[in-house]
């Protein structure tokens, strides 16, 4: 099967460097303190945040600990090929501590001292890039409850794939992997803060080689800024709407 | 059984034109607010390499040289003076932990309630042993915040008879931000309901009673009327449908949704359904517009 075709185009059309179409939204439930929808090309993840609240869960031993961010992510039955038998297990688990980590590198946790931020994701449908998804609709979610970070995360994924399926030495970057290009090559995971350019997470389950690296990595960061200005643009866009009613009084 | 997609409802954007909000300024984390050192930073934002930077998504308010980013949704900050309704979550230890929507769990001091009877005087330990008596956990109350304290967790008291448990009723939690501040807390509407807005989100609705009982801490078993209940409800409703649109809560408005969703003659379940819920929210708008 041929990732790359040889005009430089992949299975579903795009470019190495174009991105799957995106779409995501702010505000869905009534309950948790945010909540954000995130959807990268099929991939399709809800995000809820509550808190911070009084730590809990996590028992301090003196005083006021730091702030702590919990992320449980789940995945439901159908959503990938596989039906699913547990919607959590260890792979959900690896991810919530991925996506636990670099929110907790984006949270202003000194603002926080004592409380707990738990974060909950669900992947409604798997298709590639999971982890970035769930980071994202994470952070669009933080966002939403009002708590106060330093930069948005947005997260992003690059795979290497051969140029050409005779040519197996030479290796062509992707932006932003889907299920097929992610297996047929491999998937690294990005998280960064876009405004600081400092990268928060990078994870993979492939091997890769050294030569490819850094073509990937850099692939993988202009996603980020790539999804970082549409997630930006949707803020806006939330602020503006819901602050023009509220400011009738 | 309804079901509607949410693709299928009409974009927030027809619920009203944009108007005031063009000179605000609006800005999301990590944006650059002013490339100067000399405004002192507020709440919601942070300096770095001589830049002022937002730390949440929510508007620009400026007052001299101090400069604060406000956000749309966010947890109760604590005021002193502010009255709020509270959750007990724990009892022991001459006081009370309340939740009270905010990042840490309040407290509630024995010393600072004024005890059945309206006596003044000091606490033995009887009284301290008798705690769970007078507040047990999950019970409501309305109290006031007295003191922010060092570390930020807020202390309460509930010195007047003003103060104290919150019976019969029901308890609607939004954000606190959606409140608009104003000193008389509690109120009587016409609909014969008794509304304790919290100034943390957390409002209380029950049946109205005396005003001059003022809040006890026993419980009463008395029945409440299925009109009352009723209308209680449809409140309750007309608050969520106004809370899901960000309209601001006050007496006005909850009337005016009250009214407006009698008026369009609506059953009380179906304040629920997201269409009911936008039609409620723009003719609350309308109205208070009007007047």
């Amino acid at each position: 099967m041929e990732l790359l075709s040889n005009e430089g185009l992949r299975q579903d059309g795009r470019t190495t460097t174009c991105l799957r179409a995106m779409k995501c939204k702010l505000g869905l439930y009534d309950r948790p303190n945010g909540s954000a929808f995130m959807q990268m090309g099929n991939t399709q993840v809800l995000a809820s945040v509550y808190g911070p609240k009084e730590a809990r869960s996590v028992k301090s031993t003196t005083g006021l600990g730091e702030c702590v961010v919990t992320c449980a992510v789940s995945r439901v039955a159908a959503c990938s090929a596989e039906r699913l038998r547990k919607p959590r297990d260890q792979r959900t688990r690896a991810t919530s501590n991925l996506v636990a980590g670099a929110l907790q590198a984006a949270v202003r946790g000194s603002k926080y001292a004592g409380s707990q931020i738990d974060v909950f994701v669900q992947v409604i449908q798997a298709d590639g890039g999971v982890t970035a998804c769930c980071i994202n609709a994470a952070c669009l979610a933080l966002l939403h409850a009002g708590i106060e970070v330093n930069d948005y995360v947005t997260a992003c994924t690059a795979s290497a794939v051969p140029t050409a399926a005779h040519t197996s030495t030479q290796t062509c970057a992707l932006v932003d992997a889907c299920q097929s290009e992610s297996s047929g090559g491999c998937e690294v995971t990005v998280a960064m803060l876009p405004n600081k350019q400092r990268i928060v997470a990078l994870h993979t389950c492939h091997p890769l080689h050294q030569s490819q690296f850094d073509a990937v990595l850099d692939m993988a960061l202009f996603g980020c800024q790539q999804l970082y200005q549409g997630m930006h643009a949707e803020v806006q866009n939330f602020l503006k709407q819901h602050h023009a009613i509220m400011s009738h009084r | 059984m309804e079901i509607i997609l949410a693709s299928e409802c009409p974009p927030q954007e027809t619920l009203m034109a944009p108007t005031a909000s063009s000179h605000t300024r609006l800005v999301t984390p990590g944006e650059v607010i002013y490339e100067d050192t000399s405004y002192m930073r507020g709440h919601g934002t942070y300096m770095e390499d001589g830049c002022q930077v937002a730390s949440v998504a929510g508007y620009v308010s400026q007052v001299n040289r101090l400069v604060t980013v406000t956000p749309l949704r966010q947890l109760y900050q604590g005021a002193v003076g502010d009255t709020i309704v509270g959750r007990v979550t724990q009892v022991g230890g001459g006081r009370w932990k309340l939740d009270i929507n905010s990042r840490l769990d309040a407290e509630l001091k024995l010393v600072n309630v004024q005890l059945p009877g309206a006596e003044q005087r000091r606490k033995n330990v009887e009284d301290e042993r008798g705690m769970r008596d007078l507040l047990s956990e999950g019970a409501l109350v309305c109290v006031e915040v007295q003191k922010v304290g060092q570390d930020g967790v807020l202390r309460l008291a509930a010195r007047t008879n003003k103060f104290g448990k919150l019976g019969q009723g029901m308890l609607v939690s939004m954000s606190p931000s959606l409140l608009v501040r104003d000193k008389q807390r509690m109120h009587d509407l016409p609909c014969g309901a008794r509304v304790v807005f919290g100034a943390n989100g957390y409002i209380f609705l029950g049946p109205t009673c005396d005003q001059e009982q003022g809040l006890s801490y026993t419980d009463s078993d008395e029945e409440v009327g299925v009109e009352v209940r009723e209308s209680l409800a449809r409140l309750s409703n007309c608050l969520r449908a106004l809370a899901k649109h960000s309209v601001m809560i006050s007496p006005t408005s909850i009337m005016a949704a009250h009214d407006a969703s009698i008026q369009l003659n609506i059953p009380v379940k179906d304040l629920l359904k997201g269409d009911v819920m936008r039609d409620i929210a723009i003719a609350t708008l309308q109205d208070i517009a009007d007047t």
